[in-house]
């Protein structure tokens, strides 16, 4: 919009334009000779615009210039991609909207947002008496109607325990994500979008029943379960054997877990990135790590596992080989 | 209708027409395209921005599709920010592969991103070959003969994609 609109503007000028760039292709395969660079001063002076278009030129060298140039190449030179080929995308997209989808969006009528920070939790007890912990990095709404207490999880992770007073209260009690619901039935279960396109029930006290959105099927999920959902089906359940979520003890507990997916996992509680070397993705460590502290989580990794820590920046960690 | 509105500010009442009815399936629209919400809010609140711009338009010949409307400039928006973010990604990446870039200033990455941002503008409305030929010259430094070996064209076609590089990033720079 912005390029058009300045080809049509008077001081463009097409002509001034095409000659500028001209002296610029020439003056970047050689030097000019003193009469071609009398000729580009002369060009110059011509009028306002000649030299506008000039500095323009100054412009853009100078950014060149600015940038350092292995990091100009590899960022700039990026492959992209191609911006009609998104547009059309995002056409096919708005019409094929899935309707739990479309309710995942809706804007709700009494509405109260709830989020955290990556590396800070938050717990907090609904109108209702239910109890809502919010893990790391987590955005919740909260969407109470005449007949449902909906819980939206637009991002993150959530453990809600349903109390007593919440089970007197006759309204259906649903946290929607972004690929289904989960119905409580009484109980203790925790709900985290994974970023991949899946959402991972966990269930501690009683049981749920996940529906996800294009779905016709419910599926139930007891105590001592974990089940993971797309839009369309349901992957497990696998069995766990915490009584709450570890995290809402400040603490990861792995066993014989990857190095990789253990990183992936402490990652999610830190600023900034942290970086697994593919030659030591597939050590297995084991043990209760605190949460609060996750730089000496790291530290204990270098005296327990024969990897080293490249620390670039506090920001920017690599977990390597010794 | 709000005559007092048009009164005002010609036009302005057919936008608050459309924004009223549109602006929450816009913002639900983009989100789910972005899976964020926030985003969503800031890029919804900038289409109606360039909604406003064009009320006089709006006035004389009022929508017909109001939503197809509001998709082509929001598209183009989330387009926008979209190359935004993948610019980042690949500047992050490319710090983490180069220790001596790592060891900048968070001023200084400051400055350079923000200057890859407005080249990767200028840039992003290159055609391919001719984004390549004007990227090896600018930062590797290869002369005319040499791009043309390495994109096996002639250094004719070469001095040609050069020529409009520079007429198009001055363009855009006027």
């Amino acid at each position: 919009m912005s390029r058009s609109a300045a080809l049509k503007h008077p001081t463009g000028g097409q002509a001034i334009l095409d000659e500028a760039a001209s002296w610029l292709t020439l003056a970047q395969q050689r030097s000019l000779d003193a009469h071609e660079a009398a000729q580009l001063e002369a060009w110059r002076r011509h009028s306002e615009a000649h030299e506008r278009a000039w500095q323009a030129a100054l412009e853009l060298q100078r950014m060149f210039n600015e940038l350092p140039p292995d990091i100009g190449g590899e960022v700039l030179g990026r492959r992209r991609t191609d911006r009609r080929a998104v547009l059309k995308s995002l056409a096919a997209l708005a019409f094929a909207a899935p309707a739990g989808y479309a309710a995942w969006l809706q804007v709700p009528r009494w509405t109260a947002d709830y989020r955290t920070d990556t590396g800070e939790q938050q717990d907090v007890t609904l109108p209702d008496g239910s109890h809502l912990a919010l893990n790391t990095a987590s955005v919740v709404r909260l969407d109470y109607s005449e007949r449902t207490r909906r819980l939206v999880l637009v991002e993150g992770e959530i453990l809600v325990s349903t109390g007593a007073r919440s089970a007197s209260d006759g309204r259906a009690f649903v946290v929607q994500s972004r690929h289904g619901t989960v119905q409580a039935l009484g109980t203790r279960f925790s709900v985290r979008d994974l970023r991949d396109g899946r959402t991972r029930v966990s269930v501690f006290a009683d049981a749920v029943l996940v529906t996800p959105g294009e779905g016709r099927q419910d599926y139930r999920v007891e105590a001592g379960q974990v089940l993971d959902f797309d839009a369309r089906q349901v992957f497990g359940p696998t069995a766990h054997d915490q009584p709450v979520p570890a995290w809402t003890r400040g603490q990861i507990i792995s066993h014989d877990t990857r190095l990789a997916d253990f990183l992936a996992e402490l990652s999610r509680y830190r600023h900034g990135v942290l970086r697994c070397d593919p030659a030591v993705a597939e050590l297995r460590l084991s043990g209760v790590f605190q949460l609060d502290d996750t730089d000496h989580v790291l530290d204990l990794l270098g005296e327990t596992l024969p990897v080293r820590l490249e620390r670039r920046t506090p920001l920017w960690v690599t977990v390597t080989a010794r | 209708m709000n005559a007092r509105a048009d009164s005002l500010q010609p036009g302005l009442a057919a936008v608050e027409r459309v924004y009223i009815e549109h602006h929450g399936w816009l913002r639900g629209w983009l989100q789910s395209r972005l899976g964020c919400p926030d985003v969503a809010a800031d890029l919804a609140q900038d289409t109606f921005l360039r909604v406003v711009s064009r009320r006089e338009e709006l006035r004389r010949a009022p929508l017909r599709q109001p939503r197809a409307f509001l998709r082509v400039i929001a598209g183009g928006l989330l387009v926008d920010h979209l190359r935004r973010r993948d610019l980042e990604r690949a500047f992050l990446a490319a710090l983490s592969n180069q220790p001596a870039a790592a060891a900048m200033s968070a001023e200084d990455r400051e400055i350079v991103l923000e200057t890859l941002n407005r080249m990767d503008l200028l840039l992003d409305r290159l055609s391919p070959p001719v984004r390549k030929a004007f990227l090896m010259s600018q930062l590797d430094g290869l002369n005319y003969a040499g791009i043309a070996r390495e994109m096996g064209v002639s250094e004719r076609t070469v001095k040609r994609y050069m020529q409009q590089a520079y007429r198009q990033c001055l363009a855009a720079l006027l």
